[in-house]
């Protein structure tokens, strides 16, 4: 097994990842940018390394310094967590190139699903369902507008190298499509350096529904379930569960194992998922997009399996075999029960989730059994303003949907977080909500049903 | 010995700056040594014992962070930081001189010494031109970012 992993992340899943690395007995060098030099969790690691200024371009994103650093250190692995580094290509060849193994997918799998487009391409060829769209890049706005009358209103344009929400504009007419195909552009340009822009039928009331994705370097690839990650505000995930409430059976059946077959099609290995749009009027599925990477949301697929997925990661990249055959995950499921996981930030809800980075005087995290706080929290932290705002995970476990409900209810009112405005109350909210109770909801739910 | 006895030898210590003294008289002994030592402070201009005349413009400022090694400070010392990651080399090449030695003056953009990051060898270049005044880091070692290489008497 390795003996030393290097941790090219912050913040929670930074000591996330040291913590299984600890269990595991191997040693844990973590990086951190000048903003993070007070933080708790670099004291957990065997060794800290300091990669930069605050500026992500400069520390958590500068693939020579966090090199250097795993070469002074001499370490066998990086694990790049999520977000930064994790789904970049170019950063997995180099770990390649100088003999480090990088804990994730192959940089072919990574560059072949990372495309939008060409993950689609892949779908449509292994016959998963995906939502009807362009074949491929709309280059002008004639073309998306030849589309969308095809198709019918409304229509979502979508940078072909973006994610995370991010880089999408939705058009209910001729004329908000024209104006917003430059918009889109620009706007992708801009953010992901790319303005390749595809277009999508935009399913009115939908559920996002991802399957887990676990695969070995031997071929074997399995699902791990499924996550509801529904509850959303601006695209971005608030609230995610497992199993979905919303699919049936054998609608459920076909959506995990055509995720298997797309990710055997791209010769994946290593943890992943696929996104999937349910739509709630027609019962069908369809294939969204593929995140090459460990997600924040990966929790509740552990509280539901039993498994330490960032250990099946590390096993993975070793070159290890996936100790389960499918039928034994499915009767790890089946006994699963219920879990759900609530996002907390540094955001206020009443200006428009705006981020609020600043000190958090008092931290007192929910605990008992069941309950799971996955955070770099502690009292006196001051939240650094140059990263995103999530300050932790909140996860919480149940025999059924109704016991994890009212669990995280409780749990959400024993948390202590003061100093600066957090979405606590707001989650509280949403929890005390009929429809998010009965599971009677789609994608609108925070935009319709919570007055913000 | 008694209370005021104790009370004159502690005024001494005051009015002396003294941080520690030791009285023995007879089977009697007092012994005090003030809580917190005073650190030494560099405030102005000690004859140099440096090579050359310091100029005017170089007056340190009134308070100063002694150097990590304990030395009696002159002037204002400036700590170099490294910045990026990597193995710092005081030489181009293992058989090569140093770039630069202790005492040494150094001009700016004059290289001082060598980081090494994933083989490329990154020149470290002065910045202001002064005094090298000593090595923080031993030759061959790792060093991170933002990490103090050493130190340079501005001039």
């Amino acid at each position: 097994m390795f003996s030393r992993i290097l941790i090219a992340n912050r913040g929670e899943i930074a000591l996330r990842i040291i913590r299984t690395c600890k269990r595991m007995g191997i040693e844990t060098v973590v990086v951190y940018s000048q903003a993070d030099k007070d933080a708790m969790y670099l004291r957990m690691a065997d060794r800290a390394i300091c990669i930069g200024p605050p500026p992500s371009k400069q520390s958590y994103l500068n693939i020579n310094n966090i090199i250097s650093a795993a070469e002074i250190a001499d370490v066998d692995a990086i694990h790049p967590g999520y977000g930064f580094l994790s789904e970049n290509a170019h950063f997995a060849e180099v770990c390649r190139s100088c003999k480090i193994a990088f804990i994730g997918p192959p940089t072919e799998a990574i560059e072949k699903l990372g495309n939008k487009v060409n993950a689609k391409a892949i779908a449509k060829k292994e016959g998963v369902p995906v939502v009807p769209g362009s074949d491929g890049p709309v280059r002008n706005e004639d073309e998306a507008l030849a589309l969308a009358e095809k198709w019918g209103y409304p229509v979502l344009l979508k940078a072909a190298a973006g994610g995370g929400g991010r880089g999408m504009r939705m058009a209910h007419n001729p004329m908000s499509l024209r104006a917003g195909f430059s918009q889109a552009k620009n706007e992708a340009e801009a953010a992901f350096g790319d303005g390749t822009l595809y277009l999508e039928k935009f399913i009115e009331s939908m559920r996002h529904v991802e399957v887990q994705i676990l695969g070995d370097q031997h071929g074997k690839i399995l699902y791990l379930g499924e996550r509801d990650c529904t509850v959303q505000r601006r695209n971005q995930k608030l609230i995610e569960e497992s199993p979905s409430p919303a699919i049936q059976r054998h609608t459920r059946y076909d959506m995990l194992t055509a995720a298997v077959r797309l990710m055997k099609a791209a010769g994946y290995y290593n943890a992943g998922t696929v996104e999937m749009i349910y739509d709630l009027k027609t019962g069908k599925f369809y294939f969204m997009e593929v995140n090459t990477r460990l997600q924040v949301e990966h929790p509740v697929t552990e509280m539901v399996t039993g498994l330490d997925l960032v250990e099946e990661q590390i096993r993975v990249a070793y070159g290890e075999k996936l100790r389960w055959r499918q039928k034994e995950i499915d009767n790890k499921l089946a006994i699963g029960g219920h879990a759900i996981e609530c996002r907390i930030n540094a955001e206020d809800p009443t200006r428009g989730f705006a981020p609020c980075p600043g000190k958090v005087t008092l931290y007192s995290p929910p605990s008992g059994a069941e309950i799971r706080m996955d955070s770099h929290l502690y009292s006196g932290y001051s939240v650094p303003p140059n990263y995103d705002s999530m300050l932790g995970k909140l996860i919480v476990h149940g025999r059924d949907r109704k016991e994890a409900v009212s669990r995280m209810r409780n749990a959400l009112t024993e948390l202590v977080l003061e100093g600066i405005p957090t979405t606590q109350k707001f989650l509280q909210e949403v929890f005390g909500h009929a429809k998010f109770v009965t599971s009677n909801y789609d994608t609108g739910f925070v935009a319709t049903e919570m007055k913000l | 010995m008694n209370v005021e006895h104790i009370e004159q030898l502690i005024k001494l210590m005051e009015q002396h700056g003294l941080a520690e003294l030791q009285v023995k008289s007879g089977d009697l002994e007092f012994k005090a040594r003030r809580a917190e030592a005073v650190a030494p402070v560099v405030i102005h201009q000690a004859p140099a014992p440096v090579h050359h005349a310091p100029t005017p413009a170089q007056t340190a400022p009134s308070a100063q962070k002694a150097p990590a090694g304990g030395e009696a400070p002159g002037k204002a010392a400036k700590e170099i930081l490294a910045p990026i990651v990597g193995t710092f080399y005081r030489k181009p090449n293992p058989t090569a001189p140093p770039y630069k030695e202790v005492g040494e003056r150094v001009e700016k953009d004059e290289v001082v010494c060598i980081i090494e990051a994933m083989k490329v060898m990154n020149e470290i270049k002065a910045e202001h031109a002064g005094v090298l005044k000593k090595f923080l880091v031993d030759d061959a070692s790792p060093v991170e970012f933002g990490q103090a290489l050493y130190l340079l008497e501005v001039s």
